[in-house]
């Protein structure tokens, strides 16, 4: 596919990596010549340096033989612009990162007036991941599938786990719950696991299992923290401004620290539950006094990657059940894992994989659905949900262990009827299941594609 | 540094020219002649080559300093392997002397050693030849054309390759833009070698090597008189205006076949490379009008004079060395301008010339008023001053290695009128200079010291001088 992406920063340059991998025709349109520079030194991409919504450079960057234009730039507005100007020229597909929660309901109408086709709102995302990880403080990371039947968790195995040095198998022996260990990152390499693979100290292990059984899981494994009951958030930025909404509905009480004070009036304005204090967050003072010490989890959600870092470390030894930073530059995340920092969330990386998700749906083929694409295990994994709609000449109705599936694959998880099936050898792939695919390969973009 | 992938390409490069080094053996074959030098050099190469392409490594990540050597690298093991069948066959019994023709051949200079060539081994001509023709496009962009390429570090590649201030790829895929440069590659030389055979009734054999020489823009003829050997006016109107053709930045051709005329028409550099062929035939011409018959024959010997040293090709019709001082300072100054950037010919290329006219006029502005802002402007577009810059240390670095060099051949006792034009003759990927190493002269006399030297210049031309630099640079090899 021809695509053009406008915006090179960390978003776009994740997209265009990912994207390139997938053998797309990729354009990239950013105002700073550097930062065009900076992408085609390491992506195989064309540059063009202008204003994305600008007709002439978009035309210099052929718009109108353009499959798909992703509007990923820092202005809403420009990104709106470019997909209006885009869809003239004869680009056939738009997608635009809108961010402001005031343009929401503009976007539904302009969705359907100027054929948008999707909107994606990072911040948006963020904040249901956050809410999710808050519901399991064990979990490093949670991501959900068919409308939250399914749990997709990680987690860290630490030396004191029963765990350690038991295989697979045996685990699965020793413990009554219906769960699937379908990815492991080990020394920075993933391992999709067979029932000889052996639980090391330091593993992350991914699982798939459904919400009641996690619980059940992780008191299992010794690993389980109660719900959290109250947060402090240091940042009253969108993602706060989404979050707190879904904790109002989760009836956590949040206090929030911020610096500054047309915010905090926005926030305290829209939620009346919450306490809002305007004060700096990279003071220690202000974070004890807004009662760190006693909160469950702390999330460090501002603008600044490195103060979140910062603050996430100095309540780490505080002893908290859970802390989570939100990083935005990507290229951190690496080094803020290797200094401890476990539940890292990136609004960037879920954009990225949204898109991706909605490019590979782009190329799909009848007979099945792209549902949901998340990266997990560092983004070395992928997991996705694929809807089976029709019988599929050497997929359905044959038992999995004589279904010749790609080395890189695995089947995690079937669900029928809302039922949730941990499958074996002996089950069988139907027409209406919905699958959750493991895999770290790429390209997988249909059910065809998994054998 | 990553060892192991530098090997592994220039494993593959090599095996390509093993396998080039096929078509040179075909004609020997077909003449009756023997294939032993052809067969032995592939033998070689497969061999050298096996060990690091058998074991691909795990890390294929190359960086720009990576992207560097593989290109130097391979063009002087590219030559040093290529010269093994002029050493094999006894054409060249020296291997000084053959590193020195292939060189010469690669970088499409087309600056021979040897004396007489009527009455050589077909096969042979035909590698020699052939070498043009590779070397006019490049290996590595031919390499990275067939190779899919897992990475976007190839584009480090490209970008020592190509020549030119500014390199853009034509479509976002490399593996694409190779194609596409490739292709149009192909056709022209097609389309010439067609040309030459019904139109001007050259021999199907000549028709080919010729045929590559003027693709590659490299000068090598299979005739002791080049070109005007074949006393036929319509072959020198072809070749010359071909010569033309294929000094001109490849984007052109490109943007022909997406129908964008206008951006064809507007296109800067090319006015300017079509002018001066213009302004120089008409020069030389009138200067020289009085040592021809007609008219006609001073025009045509004229313009495929200026196309030869302009496109740095290097064939003759003609020993301009007899021509009047004004004529003979015309072609020396074509031969620093070259033709276009991003096309198969050397020189310093015109929009470089351009661009530093342009940077020395905005200078004078700034002086004359301190205050005042200025931007370079070609093509329409803004040029960054990290291309100014480049454009400026390139064209000093340029001109520091031709005075040096021109110093320290002048050892050997030539006359200086020889020592600077074969410099700049190599330097440039022209072949023929002036005096003792003009149209029917040659290199022969020249000692082995300074053989070495005019080839690394001829590599320093064709590579725009900063991968070969990079190389024997000491900063690149220390540890951090």
């Amino acid at each position: 596919m021809n695509i053009l992406i406008v915006g090179g920063g960390s978003v776009g340059s994740a997209i265009c990596a990912q994207l390139t991998r997938e053998d797309h025709n990729i354009t990239i349109i950013d105002e700073s010549a550097a930062a065009v520079a900076e992408i085609a030194d390491s992506c195989d991409v064309f540059g063009v340096v202008g204003n994305g919504a600008d007709i002439s450079i978009l035309r210099k960057a052929h718009a109108d033989k353009a499959d798909l234009l992703i509007a990923v730039s820092a202005m809403d507005e420009i990104n709106i612009l470019c997909c209006a100007a885009a869809r003239q020229l004869g680009t056939k597909h738009t997608v635009a990162r809108v961010r402001n929660p005031e343009y929401s309901e503009l976007m539904e109408l302009l969705q359907s007036e100027m054929n948008l086709s999707f909107t994606i709102n990072p911040e948006l995302a963020a904040a249901a991941e956050i809410s999710r990880l808050l519901r399991f403080p064990s979990a490093t990371k949670i991501n959900t599938f068919c409308g939250g039947k399914v749990e997709l968790a990680e987690f860290v195995i630490s030396e004191s786990s029963p765990f350690c040095g038991v295989s697979l198998y045996d685990m699965r022996q020793r413990l009554n719950i219906k769960f699937l260990v379908c990815g492991v990152l080990r020394g920075g390499e993933a391992h999709i696991p067979t029932g000889h693979f052996v639980i090391e100290a330091g593993d992350t292990v991914c699982i798939t299992t459904s919400d009641r059984e996690l619980t059940k899981l992780f008191k299992a494994l010794g690993i389980y923290k109660t719900p959290i009951k109250n947060v402090l958030i240091a940042g009253g930025g969108r993602t706060t401004y989404y979050l707190l909404s879904h904790l109002a509905a989760a009836k956590i009480s949040a206090t929030v620290i911020e610096k500054n004070r047309e915010l905090c009036r926005d926030l305290a304005a829209d939620y009346a539950d919450a306490t809002i204090i305007c004060d700096n967050c990279t003071h220690q003072e202000a974070l004890l006094e807004a009662g760190l010490e006693s909160t469950d989890a702390f999330l460090a959600l501002s603008g600044v990657d490195e103060e979140n870092a910062i603050a996430s470390m100095y309540a780490k030894t505080l002893n908290l059940r859970k802390i989570v930073t939100m990083i935005s530059r990507l290229s951190y995340v690496d080094f803020f894992k290797s200094a401890g920092l476990e539940s890292i969330v990136s609004p960037k990386s879920s954009t990225a994989a949204n898109i991706l998700r909605y490019v590979r749906s782009l190329a799909k083929t009848k007979d099945s659905d792209i549902e949901a694409l998340y990266k997990i295990l560092d983004d070395r994994v992928e997991a996705l949900q694929l809807s089976v709609n029709e019988e599929i000449e050497g997929v359905t109705g044959i038992a999995l262990k004589a279904l010749r599936l790609r080395r890189d694959v695995l089947i995690a998880c079937i669900v029928r009827d809302g039922e949730i099936i941990i499958p074996t050898g002996d089950t069988v792939i139907a027409k209406g299941d919905t699958v959750i695919v493991i895999t770290t390969g790429e390209r997988t973009s249909g059910i065809r594609d998994i054998v | 540094m990553n060892y192991r992938m530098i090997g592994y390409l220039l494993g593959i490069i090599l095996l390509i020219e093993a396998a080039l080094l096929c078509l040179p053996m075909i004609v020997a074959l077909i003449f009756g002649e023997t294939t032993v030098p052809f067969l032995l050099t592939i033998g070689i190469l497969v061999l050298v080559s096996a060990l690091p392409v058998l074991f691909r490594p795990k890390n294929t990540r190359i960086y720009a300093k990576e992207g560097f050597v593989v290109v130097a690298s391979a063009w002087i093991l590219m030559s040093l392997f290529g010269a093994l069948p002029f050493v094999f066959s006894g054409t060249i019994p020296n291997y000084i002397d053959a590193v020195f023709e292939t060189v010469s051949g690669f970088t499409t200079t087309g600056a021979s050693i040897l004396t007489a060539i009527e009455g050589l081994p077909f096969g042979i001509l035909f590698w020699r030849s052939f070498t043009h023709w590779v070397g006019g496009m490049g290996v590595l962009v031919f390499m990275l054309a067939i190779l899919p390429s897992d990475n976007g570090h190839a584009m480090h590649l490209l970008r020592a390759e190509v020549p030119g201030p500014v390199k853009d790829k034509l479509v976002p895929k490399m593996r694409q833009t190779a194609l596409i440069l490739y292709g149009i590659y192909v056709a022209l030389t097609l389309l010439l070698i067609l040309l030459l055979l019904t139109v001007a009734g050259m021999p199907f054999y000549d028709s080919l090597v010729n045929a590559f020489a003027t693709a590659g823009t490299g000068g090598f003829s299979v005739k002791n008189a080049s070109i005007g050997a074949y006393n036929n006016p319509a072959a020198e109107w072809i070749i010359g205006i071909f010569m033309i053709v294929f000094g001109v930045n490849f984007n052109i051709y490109f943007l022909l076949l997406i129908k964008r005329f206008r951006d064809v028409w507007k296109n800067e550099e090319l006015r300017v490379y079509l002018a001066i062929v213009l302004v120089a035939t008409t020069a030389v011409t009138l200067n020289t009008l009085s040592y021809f018959q007609t008219t006609g024959a001073a025009i045509r010997t004229g313009f495929f004079q200026v196309a030869t040293i302009l496109s740095t090709t290097g064939f003759a019709t003609t020993n301009y060395d007899l021509w009047p001082t004004f004529a003979k300072s015309i072609l020396l100054l074509l031969m620093i301008i070259g033709a276009s950037a991003g096309s198969t010919a050397g020189g310093l290329k015109v929009s470089r010339v351009t661009l530093v006219f342009k940077n020395i006029f905005r200078s004078i502005k700034q002086i004359i008023r301190p205050r005042s802002v200025n931007v370079v402007r070609q093509e329409g577009e803004i040029v960054s001053e990290r291309t100014l810059h480049a454009t400026a240390s390139y064209v000093s670095i340029y001109f520091i290695i031709v005075i040096l060099s021109t110093l320290l051949i002048a050892i050997d006792g030539f006359n200086l009128e020889t020592n600077l034009s074969a410099v700049l003759a190599c330097i440039n990927n022209i072949g023929p200079g002036f005096s003792t190493v003009g149209p029917t002269g040659n290199f022969a006399g020249f000692s082995y010291f300074s053989k070495i030297l005019l080839t690394f210049n001829m590599l320093v031309g064709r590579l725009e001088i900063m991968p070969i630099l990079i190389l024997f640079s000491p900063t690149l090899w220390k540890k951090n």
